[in-house]
Parts: structure tokens; sequence; C-alpha cells
């Protein structure tokens, strides 16, 4: 009723203002304007100062472009046929996103003289040679894409525009998976929001221009997808999964593998936990694991090695692919060696670096952020009941994080500086996970609700 | 906590999308408040005028594009820069780059601090021009030749030449600067291909004595067979094949001899050359214009962001307490 009365109102009370209030409002408007201008000013400087390592010149000139992008898209977000507090704080969150875009940014650009930024930048928009790697078939896809961008939006080839709009594309994907929460969970969490909104390193890695953001937003609609199919919305269900595997697919061709081997994976440890093996006895597999490794080493190492020598060798060669600023060795020499390094590789993945494994500003802050999440799940898996353990989309979730720690361990180890980039992927799930973890007994989902 | 609960089961998903403010609220918009909006739109737009028109830093820039010479080995670059040792890495461009290619070995030289010295120490009118940039000392104008936030070279490679461009806040100040990296370059380059060709002719010199050394010795030893002042006895072996053997020996060294002699002239050649490293393809001309956002760029854009500042001021007002709208 008083949200009724609020819409009949008047729009805005200036109707009903005098020249006194009127005087006030156009005396602090005139400040804020002055203010502007000056912090305005002296932000095209700064961005004209540390753009010396992009290969573009004259960068206030392309962040100009950049500012009016953000501002462009925020009227976008206003204009959207939203919810009014979702609108409002998708706002707030752009606001928060456009400040780390085009502000936080530009020093660690500046500290970095060498990123993959630069290098779609100038293939993408300057449409430079560049003699570095293009890496593989992902790479070329975005080069394409930004190729078409820069063709049909009027972004002037500016990298600070283009940065905008893959922030954009990194806020559209934490709305899907905010979106997917409240399906999930069947009411507004709004501190889950606020938590995917202003997490540094979520906010940090979907604004980069590069293929994290595009990935992001795949992982997201699949994750929309998934939460549809635990509604029994099979329409949408598979609309929203074919579409984020393919926006994925089309950056990192393995994300189909990562996104549909959960589905096969669930049911196994739906078996597992069904026969009520408490979870506790996981640490026994770990260790036959652990030994397992050893002893292929010294007793079968010497016969599967000569059928798989040529595979450790490529999978030496991937990890040594991912060199970069943080860069750890890491040389097997046999299958043993790569099966007893899988649960730290594993663990390296979901949840470092930790405090001190990387001592500059990027890696203590993600240090920090991995160890508050680390906390959080042992938290949520100690105090989750085995009910829980059974519930399909905690399953789920949890063969897809397991997967992709498999999948990532070799890499993220190998360069940790990759793992903070890599790790946007698996962090809403991981997010997710200690949600469902956390959920009451009486919410948890049953198998038998899901109709196949 | 129970506010939050109520609003929480108030906006539920089907709710959250009515009453919303739209786009068509603005069709309820008074003649009054589009007053306000271009109000707002016009004191911003007015406030970066004024920074931009009179507040502004204006600079200049002027620019030269090179392009390395071939024809030159890669090689001699390579042993140049590996002189360089930690200059290139305090450069931050050792980690970047994984090919080394000419243009990225002169990007790397272009970008060192010592090179920043020498352009300085090149064209002295650098320390003259100082106003309305004042240098404190020495060291702040080198500090300032390659700072990134202050006057300073840019370079940029767009295979296959090389950009570089000096942003100052004088015309004349941005042509000295793009020149004296230009000498500094030349400077470097001709004065490190000369001390190599230096160290190879005296090299080659050194070799030539000990070869001519040996040739004496080995004709003395000859002569002395042939004579008969070394005994068959001491040889230890018959005289023909002893005989035989210096001969190969000496026609070995001779050749030895005519080779190193072509090398030392062609070193003596090169250690006198001055050779171009690279080719100025554009050269540096004296900026006409300053650099920087344009005036009607920064109007419109203070325009832009006073338009929808307060077009989100009005739906804000309108919607009562941010607490309520926020819901939390």
């Amino acid at each position: 009723m008083a949200d009724q009365d609020a819409h009949s109102r008047p729009v805005f009370s200036i109707d009903r203002m005098d020249s006194k209030k009127l005087l006030k409002i156009f005396i602090f408007v005139s400040l804020a304007a002055i203010l502007t201008a000056v912090f305005s000013g002296q932000l095209f400087e700064l961005a004209r100062g540390l753009g010396n390592n992009s290969p573009k010149f004259r960068m206030d000139e392309d962040y100009f472009w950049g500012v009016l992008w953000a501002l462009g898209l925020g009227a976008v977000i206003y204009a959207l046929p939203l919810g009014r507090v979702e609108k409002i704080w998708l706002l707030i969150f752009w606001a928060f996103r456009c400040v780390i875009t085009l502000g936080l940014m530009l020093f660690y650009e500046d500290f970095y003289s060498s990123l993959d930024s630069y290098g779609y930048l100038k293939r993408g928009i300057l449409a430079q040679v560049d003699s570095g790697n293009f890496g593989g078939a992902g790479t070329q896809h975005l080069d394409q894409l930004l190729i078409l961008t820069n063709h049909y939006l009027p972004i002037h080839s500016s990298y600070h525009a283009i940065k905008v709009i893959f922030s954009f594309i990194g806020l559209g994907a934490v709305f899907s998976i905010w979106r997917a929460s409240v399906l999930f969970f069947e009411k507004e969490n709004f501190r889950f929001f606020l938590i995917l909104g202003f997490l540094p390193s979520l906010t940090f890695w979907s604004s980069v221009l590069g293929k994290d953001p595009v990935n992001f937003l795949g992982g997201s609609l699949y994750i929309l997808g998934v939460a549809y199919f635990f509604k029994n919305k099979k329409n949408f269900a598979f609309f929203w999964i074919l579409m984020g595997t393919a926006i994925a697919c089309w950056v990192r061709i393995w994300s189909v593998a990562l996104f549909f081997l959960p589905f096969l994976l669930a049911p196994i440890f739906r078996e597992f936990f069904n026969r009520k093996i408490p979870i506790k006895s996981l640490i026994i597999p770990t260790l036959v694991i652990l030994l397992g490794g050893f002893y292929l080493d010294s007793w079968l190492g010497p016969i599967i090695e000569s059928f798989g020598r040529e595979y450790l060798e490529s999978l030496n060669r991937m990890s040594a692919g991912w060199d970069g600023g943080s860069t750890q060795d890491l040389i097997f020499n046999s299958w043993g060696a790569v099966l007893r390094f899988l649960p730290l590789g594993v663990f390296t993945a979901l949840f470092r670096p930790l405090p001190f494994d990387v001592n500059n500003a990027f890696g203590i802050l993600a240090g920090l952020e991995n160890f508050i999440l680390l906390l959080f799940t042992i938290r949520a898996v100690f105090k989750s009941s085995s009910l829980a353990w059974r519930d399909p989309s905690v399953l789920w979730c949890s063969s897809f994080i397991l997967i992709w720690g498999l999948f990532y361990a070799l890499v993220s180890y190998h360069n940790l500086g990759s793992a903070f980039r890599f790790h946007l992927q698996v962090l809403p799930f991981q997010l997710l996970l200690i949600l469902f973890l956390n959920r009451q007994k009486s919410k948890i989902l049953r198998v038998a609700e899901l109709k196949l | 906590m129970k506010k939050r609960a109520e609003i929480s089961a108030n906006e539920s998903i089907s709710d959250s999308f009515e009453g919303l403010p739209t786009l068509s609220e603005l069709a309820t918009l008074t003649l009054r408040h589009w007053f306000f909006v271009l109000m707002v739109t016009a004191i911003f737009s007015g406030a970066f005028y004024i920074k931009s028109r009179f507040f502004a830093t204006i600079r200049y820039e002027a620019k030269a594009i090179i392009m390395p010479k071939m024809s030159r080995s890669g090689s001699s670059m390579e042993m140049l820069l590996g002189q360089l040792g930690n200059l290139g890495a305090t450069s931050g461009f050792l980690s970047g780059v994984n090919a080394n290619t000419e243009l990225q070995q002169f990007y790397r030289l272009l970008t060192t601090r010592q090179m920043a010295e020498s352009a300085v120490e090149q064209e002295k009118s650098l320390k003259e021009i100082g106003d309305p940039i004042k240098f404190k000392d020495e060291e702040s104008l080198k500090n300032n030749v390659i700072s990134t936030t202050q006057n300073s070279l840019a370079v940029k490679i767009d295979s296959p030449v090389l950009e570089l461009r000096f942003v100052a806040n004088s015309p004349d100040l941005a042509l000295v600067g793009v020149e004296a990296y230009l000498k500094a370059l030349q400077f470097y380059l001709t004065n490190n291909i000369i001390t190599q060709s230096k160290g190879a002719e005296v090299f080659i010199q050194e070799r030539l004595a000990d070869l001519n050394k040996s040739l004496d010795q080995v004709e003395v030893r000859l002569s002395n067979i042939r004579t008969g002042k070394i005994s068959p006895a001491t040889l230890g072996r018959s005289v023909q094949s002893e005989v035989k053997r210096t001969e190969t020996e000496f026609t070995r060294l001779n050749q030895l001899l005519d080779l190193l002699t072509k090398q030392y002239e062609l070193a003596k050649i090169e250690s006198k050359r001055n050779d171009i490293m690279f080719l100025i393809i554009d050269h540096p001309i004296k900026p006409i214009s300053p650099v920087g956002v344009p005036i009607g760029k920064f109007l419109f854009l203070g325009a832009f962001f006073g338009f929808i500042l307060s077009m989100f001021f009005l739906v804000l007002r309108e919607r009562g307490s941010l607490s309520k709208l926020f819901g939390v």
C-alpha cells in the first residue's frame, strides 16, 4: 500500500520547492561539478602516465572513450527491466567495477609490462602484427570478436572502452549466478549477491580484456541452466546449459568436458554417499592414491612409463606452457609422480595462492581471499549433515569443483599468477557449494524430487 | 532482520518486475524536472569546459619512426645487449618479451635508464629548456626524461617499425626530447660497434704475431734439417719424411697467415666505419598543436555525466530513503 502511495506521488518534489531550496541545490551541484571536473582531469593524466606499457599512444584520449562507455552502460543498467532493489545494487556494483577497471587496473597495467590484454589490443583492435605466440583457437576467436566489436560499436579503438565492455559482461555473469542462486535456494539472499558483486578477485578478473570474462559468463549461464534443471524447468535448463557451454567452449574448448563430466561423476558420488560411508573415510582413498603413487614408481613404473612416456612429456610441455611472473618448477619423471602430485595440485588450483605464497599486492589480496574461502569451506564441510552430501546440487557442484581442480592442477601449480585468473572459473561453484552445505536440513533437495 | 525478511518476501522473483523505475517514468517528468536536468547538465558541462580550457596542463608531442637496419646481423645486437646486463632487466622488459627480434632489442635499449641519461648528455638544451618544467638537479632531470607520469619518452613496436614519442610541456622540448633519444641511440650503437671491432682488430693482431713467430721457428727448423745442423739421430725418423712433415706444416701456417691477414684488414675497416644501425623513416618535427583530450570531448563528457547523474538523482529521490531501496 505504501509502495502504491509512493508511485502515486509526483515523481520529484522539485515541484514543491521554493527558490531557497533550489539555490542550495544549485550550489551543491556546482561544487560537485567542479570537483568531478578536477578529478576527471587528474584521472586522464593518470591514465596517460600509467599507460606507457600499452601498445597504444595517447592513453588519455583512449581513456575518454572508456569513461563514456562506463557512463553509457550505467544508463543501460538503469533502463533494464529488472527488480528495483536488484537494479540499484547492480548500479552500485557497476560503479565499483568502474573504479577497478578504470582506476586500480591502471596501476596493474603500469606494473606489468607484458599482459595478454595487450596482445588482444594489438591484434584485435590495432590490427598490428604480433611477433609473439598467437595461442590456441580461443585466442583467435577473441581476436575476431574484438575486430567485429571495434568495427560495429563506437569504441574508437579504445582499450579502456573495450575493457569496460568486458567488465559489463562480467557483471552480466554475476547477475546470472545471482538469479541461479535465487532458483536454487528459492529466496533472494542479498548477502550472496553482495559477495558476488564486491569480491575483489572476482570483480578484477572478470573485468580484464581477455578470455576470463567470456568464460566466466559461459560458466554462469551454465549454472543458471543447472538451477533451472533442479527446478524441473527442462526447456530453460537445456537452453542456458547449451548457451553457457557454447560461450565457454568458444574461448576454452575443454570447457565442454568440465561442464558435462560432473553429470557423469555426480551419480557415482551419489552411490558412494547413499551407502552412508562417512565423509571422513575419504582420507583412506586419498592415502591409497598416495601410496599407490609410490608403488607405481617402484613396481609398475617402468611398464607404464614405457607406454605413457610420450603423454608424460606432453604433460610437462603443457605445464611449462603457462610461464609467467610467478612460475614454480614442475617436471614429472614418472606417472607415479603425477599421481602423488595431484592432491597438492588440486588444492593449489582451488585455494592457492595462500598468504605469503606470492608477495606482491595482488598476491597478498588473493591470498587473504583464498584463506577466508578455505576456512569457510572447511567449516561448511565439517558442519554439513550427511544428508547434504546426497543432495544432487551438492553432488553436481562438488563434482564440478573436483574435475576442475584435476584439469587445472598442473597449470595452476606451475604458475600461481595464472592460478589467480583461472580461479575465477571455479569461484562461483565454491561459493555455491558452501551455501548448499550450509542449507537447513528441511531445504535439502532430494533426488526423488527431480523429474529426470 | 524482520524487516529484511519482509522485504525479501515482498520482493519475490515475480513481484520484483513490477513497479520499476523504467524509462516509461520519464513521461511523468514535468517541465520543471526537465529544467532541473538541463541545469545540472549545463553546470557539469560548464565545469568540465572551464577545467579543460583554463586549468588543463597543455602538452606537446613530437614523434619519430625508426626501422632497424636488417642487414646488420642480429647476433652483434645481442652481444651489445648482453653488455647492458641488469639495465635491460630494470626496464622491466626481460620478463615480457619472448622473441629476440631486432625491434624488441631496440625497444629494450631505448627504455633503459642508461639511454635516458645518455639522451640528457647528448642534448644539453634539454637542461636549458627548464621552463615550465623546473629541474631541481641533474638527477631529477634524468628521472623526468624516463618518468611515466611527467614528460617522457614512449616507445611502441608496430612491426616492422618502432615509434618514439616524446611528450613535453613545450613544443621545443618535445622535439629536443625525440632528437636527443635518436642521437643517444646512434651514439650508443656506433660506440659499441667500434669498440667491438677494435677488440677484434687487437685480437687478430696478437694471433698474427704468434703465427709469424711459429712460422719463423718452422722455417729455421727446415733450413737446419736441410743444412744438416740437426742430425738424423735426434729426429728419430728419416730426413725425407721430416722434411716433408715440416714443409706441410709450413704451408698450413702460411695459409693461416693469409686468412688472418685478410681478417685483420676487414677488422681494421670495420673499426673505422661509422655505420648506421637504423633508418629514420619519419623524422621528428616541431609539434604545432597540443595533445590530450580535446575541449569538445571534455565538454561532452561533462554534459553526459551531468545528465545521467540528474536522472539517477530524480529516480532516487522519488523512491524514498536509500535503505528502503536497498532492501537490506
